[in-house]
């Protein structure tokens, strides 16, 4: 299932998916791999994407 | 026999001088690409397994003769091109903190290359020595070279 709402929040804060994976540590293909629903990242990089987008756990990855 | 002890002990000093090196530098991986990594290990592990079992088929049933070197190393190496292959595929071979991806993808086209004249050479002269067909293994080389500039590229487009 597709992240739509990781990648809104990530055009929100005017970052590249190569930009956001460097603020958090991972690679680019990683990010997209997460945006497109092709990998479930662990709660410790959900935080750290989180607290780089400044969203909570519950608006990016809590499914409606 | 000598030729033997030869390779293995090589194979042993590459291994000792790599762990050194490694143990300087160590490349970062994220959690994704541990864990593709991980199950491209695993997928050589199976490699080496099924090639071993292959192999000792073949050569009890045929009683064929073939270089002790050669039938060492061929399920080590396709192991090995298993889990770069496997890597590179999925995109996970370039570590975080990679440098000169550009030149390592160079040389392991150089080395190909030139592994690849001597097997082939070797393989039309029809010489039964170790060493041309040992050679002819690292043909891949040239393949990982590629998979190299391939994932460089894709990363280009993506971008």
């Amino acid at each position: 299932m597709k992240n739509l709402k990781l990648k809104a929040a990530r055009a929100g804060k005017d970052l590249s998916q190569q930009e956001l994976a460097d603020l958090v540590g991972v690679s680019r293909q990683t990010i997209s791999a997460i945006e497109k629903g092709n990998y479930n990242p662990t709660i410790n990089l959900c935080i750290r994407i989180c607290q780089a987008l400044d969203k909570t756990l519950d608006d990016l990855f809590w499914p409606n | 026999m000598s030729d033997t002890l030869f390779v293995i002990s090589a194979v042993i000093a590459f291994m000792i001088i790599y762990l050194l090196f490694a143990a300087k530098r160590r490349n970062k991986y994220d959690e994704r690409q541990t864990l593709i990594r991980n199950r491209g290990y695993k997928y050589a592990f199976i490699t080496v397994v099924v090639c071993n079992l292959v192999l000792l088929m073949v050569v009890e049933s045929f009683n064929l003769k073939i270089a002790s070197a050669f039938l060492l190393l061929l399920p080590i190496v396709l192991g090995m091109y298993v889990a770069a292959g496997y890597s590179i595929y999925q995109g996970t071979s370039i570590a975080l903190n990679a440098k000169n991806i550009r030149i390592n993808a160079a040389v392991f086209i150089v080395i190909g290359i030139l592994e690849s004249v001597d097997g082939i050479r070797g393989f039309i002269a029809l010489q039964a020595d170790w060493e041309d067909n040992t050679l002819y293994l690292l043909l891949g080389l040239f393949l990982v070279g590629l998979g190299y500039l391939y994932q460089l590229f894709i990363n280009k487009k993506a971008k």
